[in-house]
């Protein structure tokens, strides 16, 4: 049976006065102070866009300083985490601390001022993935609206995210095989978030972040190219480390690596991993002289990994 | 048609590749010798699916095929579509016992008897030699797979903090001058602690990738926790 709506009345006994004109003038002269306080704030969510909340959910780390612990699921196993994040409105420093095993921790910083981010908004990823709106769910107790990527095509994952519905928030992030099947899930259990103002710095976290943030980054031609990845995929760093030369690509969502190295004989056998949503797959590549042992590493189907390693080539 | 039969391996067949499937194996009867042997290649390994999952539960692997099985579930019997006929003949089944049922019970059957391959292939995986799961090769896992899990091989298999580590069950065709390597599928010792530190780094080095497209922390969390100093 639905509440009644109770209506108010001033306690018996009381003398409840009208208040006074002055204090309604200086309310009056403080609303647009009030306002101008929630500037920095992101725009309201439009609830019913999926392509909004997706988009609001990418930028909400660049307006709200927060601190939360996550659920991190895949393969029967659960590892908690807790994460800090802080940033000045351009600055993001978070770090990652594991909570079950042994201590250590992992600590980054971004500029999401950067032009050429790989994180790609709605816009750019659209043509991969079909965005939809999939109804309320409460996590860690905040409200938030739940939307699904779902691929186009077999050769990427399809994720499911849980954006907060004040803050923008990510509160939960699903990635499904795409065949449908759940292979990990992020959670936080608790959440806590204000909106940054002008003197918040990323500073403390940013002490155990690497001190640059370079917007470009410097791209070594290592020599090796895929002539196949799935539509919109594109080569967004390629590198050449201890004889190990490693090509990433990346669609603005989903983000794969390619490494090549030469080896003497087959020390380890080919074959295919799986952590969460993350695939391994290796084999041998050889031409006239050398044999290579060619790893693909992503959040991809395994298809896809195999079809981009027998697709590499020497530029 | 690898792939599909891999996706289904995998577990990650939809319904519609599942369908794929069953048509690819055309009508013995009615296909070129090329098709029908096609057809044989996918039935022996099915066969080692069977094997596999014989040898995971435990049990003596019977040579019954999965279609009496099927058989013995039917409930009903209405007229054969023709998908039902195909597999009638992909599990030489008789026509008349074919129903819309029996594709739809197949279904199932296929998907749980295929997780359970993928899972034995995983305890494969513990023993001394890899061989990889070729159509045509002599099926040996029901008598190299020791049935039980051991606790030797439990750490691979379970991967509390790493990966499950399935072989390989294709070749690939590349391009000249690279061609993939038959050795790669060759018996190759496994050493395990190699094998996972081989891709715990590669993981770690696809994270920090990862941490920069992303512009988040996030996938810091998918890299295995370095395991304690003994």
């Amino acid at each position: 049976m639905p509440a009644r709506p109770r209506r108010h009345s001033p306690p018996r006994g009381t003398n409840h006065r009208r208040p006074p004109a002055t204090l309604c003038g200086l309310f009056l002269c403080l609303l647009p102070l009030t306002l101008c306080a929630h500037d920095e704030r992101p725009d309201p969510i439009d609830r019913a866009d999926p392509k909004a909340l997706y988009e609001q959910m990418i930028r909400s780390p660049a307006h709200y300083n927060y601190t939360g612990t996550f659920t991190y699921e895949q393969g029967g196993n659960i590892q908690t985490f807790a994460l800090a994040s802080q940033t000045d409105g351009n600055l993001i420093a978070q770090s990652l601390e594991p909570l079950d095993g042994p201590a250590h921790s992992h600590a980054h910083r971004f500029d999401s001022r950067c032009e050429h981010r790989e994180r790609k908004g709605a816009a750019q990823i659209g043509d991969y993935y079909n965005f939809y709106t999939r109804g309320e769910v409460r996590i860690a107790g905040h409200p938030g609206i739940e939307i699904a990527l779902a691929p186009v095509d077999k050769y990427r994952n399809g994720f499911q995210y849980v954006v907060a519905a004040e803050s923008g928030l990510m509160l939960r992030a699903i990635a499904l095989t795409p065949g449908r099947k759940m292979v990990e899930r992020t959670q936080f259990v608790s959440l806590d978030y204000r909106p940054h103002t002008a003197d918040s710095s990323p500073a403390p976290l940013a002490s155990r972040a690497p001190a640059q943030v370079a917007c470009e980054r410097l791209r070594i031609d290592n020599g090796w190219a895929a002539s196949w990845t799935p539509d919109g995929f594109k080569l967004v760093d390629s590198s050449l480390q201890d004889d190990r030369a490693a090509l990433v690509y990346s669609d603005g969502l989903a983000t794969f690596s390619v490494f090549i190295e030469s080896v003497l004989e087959s020390f380890l056998p080919a074959g295919t991993a799986r952590r969460g949503a993350t695939t391994v797959y290796l084999n041998y590549l050889a031409d006239e002289s050398t044999t290579y042992l060619v790893s693909v590493v992503g959040e991809i189907p395994f298809a896809t990994a195999e079809r981009v390693l027998a697709s590499l080539h020497r530029r | 048609m690898r792939e599909l039969l891999s996706a289904l391996a995998d577990g990650e067949a939809s319904d519609g590749e599942l369908r794929q499937i069953l048509q690819s194996c055309a009508d013995p009867e009615e296909a070129d010798p090329e098709a029908a042997r096609e057809t044989e290649k996918y039935r022996a390994t099915w066969a080692n699916y069977q094997r596999a999952r014989a040898a995971l539960r435990g049990e003596p692997h019977s040579g019954a095929d999965l279609s009496e099985q099927v058989a013995a579930a039917i409930a009903q019997d209405r007229p054969p579509n023709r998908l039902a006929v195909r597999i009638g003949h992909l599990f030489r089944l008789p026509a008349t016992a074919l129903t819309q049922t029996l594709s739809q019970k197949l279904g199932q059957a296929l998907r749980q008897t295929a997780i359970a391959a993928s899972v034995a292939a995983v305890a494969l995986f513990g023993i001394g030699h890899y061989q990889g799961m070729q159509p045509g090769h002599t099926p040996t896992l029901a008598a190299t797979a020791p049935a039980p899990v051991s606790n030797d091989t439990a750490p691979l298999a379970q991967a509390p903090a790493g990966f499950a580590f399935q072989p390989a069950t294709r070749t690939v065709s590349s391009p000249a001058p690279l061609r993939v390597t038959d050795r790669a599928t060759a018996q190759i010792p496994v050493d395990r602690a190699a094998v996972r530190f081989h891709i715990d780094e590669l993981v770690r080095a696809h994270s920090d990738h990862s941490v920069q497209a992303a512009q988040e922390v996030l996938p810091a969390a998918r890299v295995p926790v370095p395991a304690a100093p003994d």
